[in-house]
Protein backbone atom coordinates (compact mmCIF):
# COMPACT_ATOMS: atom_id res chain seq x y z
CA UNK A 1 0.00 0.00 0.00
CA UNK A 2 2.44 2.11 0.91
CA UNK A 3 4.08 1.75 -2.76
CA UNK A 4 1.17 2.33 -4.16
CA UNK A 5 0.80 5.96 -2.47
CA UNK A 6 4.54 6.90 -2.94
CA UNK A 7 4.24 5.79 -6.96
CA UNK A 8 0.81 7.95 -7.02
CA UNK A 9 2.56 10.80 -4.69
CA UNK A 10 5.35 11.24 -7.52
CA UNK A 11 2.89 10.74 -10.12
CA UNK A 12 0.93 13.70 -8.52
CA UNK A 13 4.38 16.07 -8.21
CA UNK A 14 5.21 14.65 -12.46
CA UNK A 15 1.80 15.96 -13.40
CA UNK A 16 2.14 19.43 -11.48
CA UNK A 17 5.98 19.93 -12.90
CA UNK A 18 4.91 19.00 -16.41
CA UNK A 19 1.73 21.12 -15.88
CA UNK A 20 3.81 23.84 -14.51
CA UNK A 21 6.25 23.77 -17.26
CA UNK A 22 3.09 23.95 -19.75
CA UNK A 23 2.14 27.25 -18.30
CA UNK A 24 5.34 28.49 -18.83
CA UNK A 25 5.68 27.65 -22.06
CA UNK A 26 2.23 28.93 -22.99
CA UNK A 27 3.12 32.33 -21.24
CA UNK A 28 6.73 32.68 -23.51
CA UNK A 29 4.35 31.98 -26.99
CA UNK A 30 1.84 34.39 -26.17
CA UNK A 31 4.21 37.22 -25.49
CA UNK A 32 6.54 36.07 -28.32
CA UNK A 33 3.45 36.60 -30.46
CA UNK A 34 2.36 39.83 -28.76
CA UNK A 35 5.61 41.06 -29.75
CA UNK A 36 5.31 39.48 -33.66
CA UNK A 37 1.85 41.10 -33.73
CA UNK A 38 3.10 44.67 -32.57
CA UNK A 39 6.26 44.22 -34.94
CA UNK A 40 3.34 43.69 -37.80
CA UNK A 41 1.19 46.52 -37.33
CA UNK A 42 3.57 49.28 -36.45
CA UNK A 43 4.68 50.73 -39.42
CA UNK A 44 8.19 51.33 -38.37
CA UNK A 45 8.76 47.22 -37.42
CA UNK A 46 7.99 46.96 -41.45
CA UNK A 47 10.76 49.61 -41.86
CA UNK A 48 13.19 47.99 -39.47
CA UNK A 49 13.03 44.89 -41.63
CA UNK A 50 13.99 46.90 -44.98
CA UNK A 51 17.01 47.73 -42.80
CA UNK A 52 17.66 44.76 -41.71
CA UNK A 53 17.28 43.30 -45.44
CA UNK A 54 19.06 46.16 -46.80
CA UNK A 55 22.32 45.05 -44.12
CA UNK A 56 22.14 41.55 -45.33
CA UNK A 57 23.28 42.26 -48.98
CA UNK A 58 26.21 43.24 -49.99
CA UNK A 59 26.91 47.01 -50.76
CA UNK A 60 26.65 47.02 -54.26
CA UNK A 61 23.39 45.82 -54.15
CA UNK A 62 21.57 48.36 -51.96
CA UNK A 63 21.28 50.72 -54.29
CA UNK A 64 19.25 48.15 -56.68
CA UNK A 65 17.16 47.70 -53.55
CA UNK A 66 16.15 51.35 -53.12
CA UNK A 67 15.45 51.57 -56.87
CA UNK A 68 13.56 49.06 -57.46
CA UNK A 69 10.27 48.20 -55.30
CA UNK A 70 10.58 46.99 -51.50
CA UNK A 71 9.80 43.39 -51.00
CA UNK A 72 8.58 43.08 -47.48
CA UNK A 73 8.67 39.86 -45.56
CA UNK A 74 5.27 38.99 -43.67
CA UNK A 75 7.33 35.67 -41.72
CA UNK A 76 3.66 34.86 -40.54
CA UNK A 77 0.81 33.49 -42.24
CA UNK A 78 -1.35 36.39 -43.41
CA UNK A 79 -4.13 35.56 -40.85
CA UNK A 80 -1.28 36.34 -38.09
CA UNK A 81 -2.15 39.90 -39.55
CA UNK A 82 -5.21 39.84 -38.85
CA UNK A 83 -5.29 37.97 -35.98
CA UNK A 84 -3.36 41.14 -34.72
CA UNK A 85 -6.04 43.05 -35.85
CA UNK A 86 -9.06 41.00 -34.04
CA UNK A 87 -7.87 42.51 -30.92
CA UNK A 88 -7.77 46.23 -32.07
CA UNK A 89 -11.94 45.04 -33.42
CA UNK A 90 -12.45 44.34 -29.38
CA UNK A 91 -11.25 47.14 -28.55
CA UNK A 92 -12.65 49.50 -31.32
CA UNK A 93 -16.15 49.10 -32.22
CA UNK A 94 -17.24 48.85 -35.58
CA UNK A 95 -17.49 52.24 -36.79
CA UNK A 96 -18.17 51.37 -40.96
CA UNK A 97 -21.31 49.73 -40.82
CA UNK A 98 -24.69 51.20 -40.97
CA UNK A 99 -25.40 49.40 -37.96
CA UNK A 100 -23.09 51.73 -35.99
CA UNK A 101 -21.19 49.77 -32.94
CA UNK A 102 -21.33 46.13 -33.15
CA UNK A 103 -19.48 43.86 -30.32
CA UNK A 104 -16.76 41.93 -31.68
CA UNK A 105 -18.80 38.43 -32.36
CA UNK A 106 -16.26 35.78 -31.82
CA UNK A 107 -14.93 37.46 -28.96
CA UNK A 108 -10.93 38.78 -28.12
CA UNK A 109 -10.44 35.66 -25.84
CA UNK A 110 -11.52 32.82 -28.32
CA UNK A 111 -9.06 34.75 -30.52
CA UNK A 112 -6.33 34.40 -28.05
CA UNK A 113 -7.01 30.95 -27.24
CA UNK A 114 -7.15 29.89 -30.69
CA UNK A 115 -3.62 31.74 -31.59
CA UNK A 116 -2.29 29.63 -28.94
CA UNK A 117 -3.53 26.58 -30.13
CA UNK A 118 -2.71 27.75 -33.48
CA UNK A 119 0.71 27.58 -32.48
CA UNK A 120 0.80 24.57 -30.25
CA UNK A 121 -0.68 22.68 -33.17
CA UNK A 122 2.24 23.93 -35.66
CA UNK A 123 2.51 25.27 -39.19
CA UNK A 124 1.27 21.76 -40.30
CA UNK A 125 -2.30 22.41 -39.18
CA UNK A 126 -2.90 26.01 -39.82
CA UNK A 127 -4.54 25.77 -43.41
CA UNK A 128 -7.27 23.64 -42.26
CA UNK A 129 -7.54 25.47 -38.62
CA UNK A 130 -7.86 28.97 -41.09
CA UNK A 131 -10.63 27.10 -42.92
CA UNK A 132 -12.45 26.33 -40.08
CA UNK A 133 -12.04 29.99 -38.76
CA UNK A 134 -13.43 30.85 -42.51
CA UNK A 135 -16.37 28.21 -41.64
CA UNK A 136 -17.16 30.15 -38.16
CA UNK A 137 -17.08 33.59 -39.58
CA UNK A 138 -19.66 32.50 -42.82
CA UNK A 139 -21.76 31.55 -40.91
CA UNK A 140 -21.76 34.44 -38.32
CA UNK A 141 -21.84 36.74 -41.67
CA UNK A 142 -24.65 34.74 -42.76
CA UNK A 143 -26.76 35.27 -39.41
CA UNK A 144 -26.35 39.28 -40.19
CA UNK A 145 -22.70 39.40 -38.37
CA UNK A 146 -21.20 42.74 -39.48
CA UNK A 147 -17.96 41.82 -37.54
CA UNK A 148 -17.59 38.81 -38.50
CA UNK A 149 -17.79 39.86 -41.80
CA UNK A 150 -15.46 42.79 -41.44
CA UNK A 151 -13.29 40.23 -40.32
CA UNK A 152 -13.48 38.20 -43.40
CA UNK A 153 -13.03 41.50 -45.62
CA UNK A 154 -9.38 42.17 -43.11
CA UNK A 155 -8.69 38.33 -43.98
CA UNK A 156 -9.17 38.67 -47.93
CA UNK A 157 -9.22 42.31 -48.71
CA UNK A 158 -5.14 41.87 -50.38
CA UNK A 159 -5.90 38.31 -51.72
CA UNK A 160 -8.51 39.30 -53.78
CA UNK A 161 -6.65 43.08 -54.76
CA UNK A 162 -3.99 41.20 -55.50
CA UNK A 163 -5.56 38.53 -58.01
CA UNK A 164 -7.56 41.52 -59.63
CA UNK A 165 -3.92 43.81 -59.83
CA UNK A 166 -2.34 40.91 -61.64
CA UNK A 167 -5.11 40.47 -64.22
CA UNK A 168 -5.75 44.15 -64.72
CA UNK A 169 -2.56 45.40 -63.80
CA UNK A 170 -4.16 48.65 -62.75
CA UNK A 171 -4.64 49.59 -59.11
CA UNK A 172 -7.35 51.56 -59.54
CA UNK A 173 -9.37 48.89 -61.28
CA UNK A 174 -8.07 46.61 -58.87
CA UNK A 175 -9.58 48.56 -56.15
CA UNK A 176 -12.91 49.15 -57.91
CA UNK A 177 -13.18 45.20 -58.66
CA UNK A 178 -12.48 44.18 -54.86
CA UNK A 179 -15.26 46.33 -53.65
CA UNK A 180 -17.36 45.00 -55.81
CA UNK A 181 -16.45 41.42 -55.13
CA UNK A 182 -17.23 41.98 -51.76
CA UNK A 183 -20.01 43.85 -52.08
CA UNK A 184 -21.60 41.38 -53.90
CA UNK A 185 -20.61 38.32 -51.51
CA UNK A 186 -22.11 41.22 -48.37
CA UNK A 187 -25.27 40.53 -50.38
CA UNK A 188 -25.56 37.05 -51.31
CA UNK A 189 -23.45 35.58 -48.47
CA UNK A 190 -26.64 34.03 -47.38
CA UNK A 191 -27.33 32.31 -50.14
CA UNK A 192 -23.55 30.51 -49.97
CA UNK A 193 -24.15 27.08 -49.37
CA UNK A 194 -20.46 26.39 -48.59
CA UNK A 195 -19.88 23.23 -50.78
CA UNK A 196 -16.32 24.59 -51.52
CA UNK A 197 -14.15 26.63 -49.26
CA UNK A 198 -15.06 30.30 -48.82
CA UNK A 199 -11.32 31.26 -50.41
CA UNK A 200 -11.63 29.36 -53.62
CA UNK A 201 -15.44 30.64 -54.14
CA UNK A 202 -14.00 34.30 -53.56
CA UNK A 203 -10.89 34.09 -55.69
CA UNK A 204 -13.31 32.81 -58.50
CA UNK A 205 -15.59 35.30 -58.16
CA UNK A 206 -12.79 37.66 -58.17
CA UNK A 207 -11.22 35.94 -61.49
CA UNK A 208 -15.28 36.00 -63.14
CA UNK A 209 -15.48 39.94 -62.19
CA UNK A 210 -11.98 40.80 -63.52
CA UNK A 211 -12.42 38.78 -66.78
CA UNK A 212 -15.55 40.82 -67.43
CA UNK A 213 -14.02 44.06 -66.35
CA UNK A 214 -11.39 42.87 -69.67
CA UNK A 215 -14.01 42.31 -71.65
CA UNK A 216 -15.92 45.61 -70.92
CA UNK A 217 -12.68 47.14 -71.48
CA UNK A 218 -11.41 45.78 -74.33
CA UNK A 219 -14.98 46.90 -76.19
CA UNK A 220 -14.05 50.48 -75.26
CA UNK A 221 -10.41 51.12 -74.88
CA UNK A 222 -6.89 50.48 -76.87
CA UNK A 223 -5.89 47.20 -75.96
CA UNK A 224 -2.27 47.60 -76.84
CA UNK A 225 -1.19 49.97 -73.40
CA UNK A 226 2.41 51.18 -73.29
CA UNK A 227 4.41 49.62 -70.85
CA UNK A 228 5.78 52.83 -69.98
CA UNK A 229 1.35 53.07 -68.51
CA UNK A 230 1.90 50.08 -66.33
CA UNK A 231 2.31 50.72 -62.37
CA UNK A 232 5.90 50.16 -61.21
CA UNK A 233 5.17 51.12 -57.90
CA UNK A 234 3.02 48.30 -56.56
CA UNK A 235 4.94 46.38 -53.26
CA UNK A 236 5.34 42.57 -53.25
CA UNK A 237 4.87 41.11 -50.02
CA UNK A 238 5.57 37.62 -49.63
CA UNK A 239 3.47 35.41 -46.91
CA UNK A 240 3.27 31.92 -45.68
CA UNK A 241 7.25 31.27 -47.08
CA UNK A 242 9.07 28.74 -45.45
CA UNK A 243 12.22 29.73 -43.55
CA UNK A 244 14.90 28.70 -46.31
CA UNK A 245 13.22 30.93 -48.64
CA UNK A 246 12.87 33.63 -46.45
CA UNK A 247 16.38 33.95 -45.86
CA UNK A 248 17.12 33.75 -49.61
CA UNK A 249 16.93 37.17 -50.88
CA UNK A 250 17.95 36.15 -54.06
CA UNK A 251 15.02 34.01 -54.42
CA UNK A 252 12.61 36.74 -53.46
CA UNK A 253 14.40 38.91 -55.88
CA UNK A 254 13.98 36.64 -59.13
CA UNK A 255 10.23 35.84 -57.93
CA UNK A 256 9.59 39.69 -57.78
CA UNK A 257 11.12 39.47 -61.39
CA UNK A 258 8.95 36.94 -62.67
CA UNK A 259 6.09 38.45 -61.41
CA UNK A 260 7.28 41.86 -63.09
CA UNK A 261 7.85 39.93 -66.09
CA UNK A 262 4.30 38.49 -65.72
CA UNK A 263 2.51 41.97 -65.29
CA UNK A 264 4.05 43.05 -68.62
CA UNK A 265 3.15 40.33 -70.86
CA UNK A 266 0.25 40.68 -73.28
CA UNK A 267 -3.22 40.23 -72.57
CA UNK A 268 -3.35 37.00 -74.29
CA UNK A 269 -0.46 35.43 -72.76
CA UNK A 270 -0.99 36.98 -69.45
CA UNK A 271 -4.45 36.10 -68.40
CA UNK A 272 -4.01 32.19 -69.10
CA UNK A 273 -0.70 32.09 -67.54
CA UNK A 274 -1.91 33.58 -64.31
CA UNK A 275 -4.89 31.39 -64.37
CA UNK A 276 -3.21 28.15 -64.86
CA UNK A 277 0.10 28.66 -62.80
CA UNK A 278 -0.90 31.36 -60.05
CA UNK A 279 -4.32 30.31 -59.41
CA UNK A 280 -4.47 26.79 -60.38
CA UNK A 281 -6.86 26.74 -62.81
CA UNK A 282 -7.06 23.35 -65.81
CA UNK A 283 -6.63 24.34 -69.54
CA UNK A 284 -10.67 23.67 -69.81
CA UNK A 285 -11.44 26.22 -67.23
CA UNK A 286 -9.70 28.65 -68.80
CA UNK A 287 -10.53 28.21 -71.86
CA UNK A 288 -14.26 28.39 -71.06
CA UNK A 289 -13.55 31.51 -69.12
CA UNK A 290 -11.45 33.28 -72.06
CA UNK A 291 -13.83 31.68 -74.39
CA UNK A 292 -10.84 30.43 -76.64
CA UNK A 293 -9.65 27.05 -77.36
CA UNK A 294 -8.23 24.89 -75.54
CA UNK A 295 -5.37 23.88 -77.96
CA UNK A 296 -4.77 28.06 -78.40
CA UNK A 297 -4.83 28.60 -74.16
CA UNK A 298 -2.38 25.42 -74.09
CA UNK A 299 -0.18 27.61 -76.93
CA UNK A 300 -0.46 30.90 -75.10
CA UNK A 301 1.00 29.88 -71.78
CA UNK A 302 3.58 27.98 -73.55
CA UNK A 303 4.80 30.61 -75.00
CA UNK A 304 4.41 33.01 -72.28
CA UNK A 305 6.61 30.93 -70.09
CA UNK A 306 9.05 30.91 -73.19
CA UNK A 307 9.21 34.55 -72.62
CA UNK A 308 9.77 34.40 -69.34
CA UNK A 309 12.65 32.10 -68.96
CA UNK A 310 13.58 33.98 -71.90
CA UNK A 311 13.89 37.63 -70.15
CA UNK A 312 15.04 36.14 -67.34
CA UNK A 313 18.01 34.21 -68.54
CA UNK A 314 18.88 37.67 -70.47
CA UNK A 315 18.56 39.85 -67.06
CA UNK A 316 21.16 37.04 -65.94
CA UNK A 317 23.54 37.81 -68.58
CA UNK A 318 22.85 41.29 -67.91
CA UNK A 319 24.17 41.41 -64.60
CA UNK A 320 27.24 39.56 -65.42
CA UNK B 1 11.40 20.89 -60.98
CA UNK B 2 12.01 23.42 -62.96
CA UNK B 3 13.46 26.68 -61.98
CA UNK B 4 10.62 28.73 -63.23
CA UNK B 5 7.88 26.34 -61.82
CA UNK B 6 9.65 27.00 -58.49
CA UNK B 7 9.29 30.64 -58.69
CA UNK B 8 5.66 30.53 -59.62
CA UNK B 9 5.14 28.32 -56.92
CA UNK B 10 6.88 30.74 -54.46
CA UNK B 11 5.16 33.69 -56.44
CA UNK B 12 1.00 32.09 -55.64
CA UNK B 13 1.81 33.26 -51.96
CA UNK B 14 2.72 37.12 -53.33
CA UNK B 15 0.25 39.71 -51.99
CA UNK B 16 0.36 43.17 -53.96
CA UNK B 17 0.34 45.70 -51.15
CA UNK B 18 -1.89 48.37 -52.78
CA UNK B 19 -0.34 51.88 -53.32
CA UNK B 20 -3.03 54.88 -51.98
CA UNK B 21 -4.34 54.20 -48.45
CA UNK B 22 -5.72 51.09 -47.40
CA UNK B 23 -7.57 48.85 -49.69
CA UNK B 24 -9.52 47.15 -46.20
CA UNK B 25 -11.00 50.18 -45.05
CA UNK B 26 -11.89 51.35 -48.62
CA UNK B 27 -14.13 48.33 -48.93
CA UNK B 28 -15.58 48.59 -45.02
CA UNK B 29 -16.13 51.81 -46.22
CA UNK B 30 -17.68 51.05 -49.62
CA UNK B 31 -20.00 48.05 -47.93
CA UNK B 32 -21.26 50.83 -44.74
CA UNK B 33 -22.61 53.06 -47.86
CA UNK B 34 -24.52 50.01 -49.72
CA UNK B 35 -28.10 50.56 -51.57
CA UNK B 36 -30.51 49.53 -53.27
CA UNK B 37 -28.82 50.42 -56.66
CA UNK B 38 -26.27 47.83 -55.26
CA UNK B 39 -28.56 45.28 -56.44
CA UNK B 40 -27.78 45.73 -59.64
CA UNK B 41 -24.29 44.44 -59.37
CA UNK B 42 -25.89 40.67 -58.93
CA UNK B 43 -26.26 40.26 -62.25
CA UNK B 44 -27.37 37.21 -64.11
CA UNK B 45 -23.45 36.23 -64.88
CA UNK B 46 -23.30 36.68 -60.88
CA UNK B 47 -26.49 34.40 -59.68
CA UNK B 48 -25.54 31.86 -62.76
CA UNK B 49 -22.14 31.40 -60.91
CA UNK B 50 -23.68 31.37 -57.41
CA UNK B 51 -26.44 28.52 -58.36
CA UNK B 52 -23.30 26.80 -60.01
CA UNK B 53 -21.37 26.78 -56.91
CA UNK B 54 -24.24 25.78 -54.70
CA UNK B 55 -25.04 22.80 -56.47
CA UNK B 56 -23.18 19.66 -55.66
CA UNK B 57 -23.38 17.58 -58.79
CA UNK B 58 -22.44 20.75 -61.06
CA UNK B 59 -19.39 20.79 -58.73
CA UNK B 60 -18.67 16.83 -59.39
CA UNK B 61 -18.91 17.14 -62.70
CA UNK B 62 -16.69 20.20 -63.19
CA UNK B 63 -14.42 18.16 -60.51
CA UNK B 64 -14.63 15.25 -63.22
CA UNK B 65 -13.71 17.24 -66.16
CA UNK B 66 -11.14 19.05 -64.83
CA UNK B 67 -9.27 16.10 -63.28
CA UNK B 68 -10.35 13.01 -65.97
CA UNK B 69 -6.76 11.27 -65.30
CA UNK B 70 -7.09 11.44 -62.02
CA UNK B 71 -10.26 9.88 -61.69
CA UNK B 72 -9.37 7.54 -64.17
CA UNK B 73 -6.76 5.73 -62.29
CA UNK B 74 -9.17 5.92 -58.94
CA UNK B 75 -11.63 4.52 -61.45
CA UNK B 76 -8.67 1.35 -62.83
CA UNK B 77 -7.28 1.06 -58.99
CA UNK B 78 -10.82 -0.02 -57.91
CA UNK B 79 -11.63 -2.18 -60.77
CA UNK B 80 -8.08 -3.81 -59.57
CA UNK B 81 -8.65 -4.31 -56.49
CA UNK B 82 -11.95 -5.88 -56.97
CA UNK B 83 -10.77 -7.84 -59.75
CA UNK B 84 -8.43 -9.20 -57.18
CA UNK B 85 -10.89 -9.73 -54.35
CA UNK B 86 -13.14 -11.77 -56.73
CA UNK B 87 -9.94 -13.71 -57.72
CA UNK B 88 -8.99 -14.66 -54.29
CA UNK B 89 -12.79 -15.31 -53.43
CA UNK B 90 -13.17 -17.76 -56.40
CA UNK B 91 -10.14 -19.69 -55.21
CA UNK B 92 -10.72 -19.95 -51.58
CA UNK B 93 -14.54 -21.16 -52.62
CA UNK B 94 -12.55 -23.71 -54.78
CA UNK B 95 -10.43 -25.08 -52.02
CA UNK B 96 -13.24 -25.20 -49.29
CA UNK B 97 -15.49 -27.19 -52.02
CA UNK B 98 -12.36 -30.18 -52.85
Amino acid sequence: MKNKENILNHLDEEISDYSNNLGDMEKTIASKNATKHLNIEDPAADDQDTIDLAAEIPDTDKQSVKDTDNIYLASEHPDTENLAADDQDAEEPYAGGPGGAIPDATGTKDSGQDKDSGISAGIKDQKPKDEIDDKILVAKSQQGDKAAFEKLVRLYSKYVYTNAFFILRDSHDAEDVSQEVFVKVFLSIKNFRGLSSFKTWLRKLTINTCIDKLRIKSKTINRKISLETLEEGYEVVFTDLNHNIERDFFSRETVKEVLSIIVNLEESYRVPLILRDLQDYSYREISILIKKPIGTVKTNIHRARKIIKDKMKYEKEKKR
Amino acid sequence: MDTLDKYLKIAKKAVIRPGEGDIEEKILKRLSNINDKDEKLLDDNFLDYLKKTNSRPYLISEDLKNNPGKYLMLSAAAAIFFVLIFVIARNASKKNSS
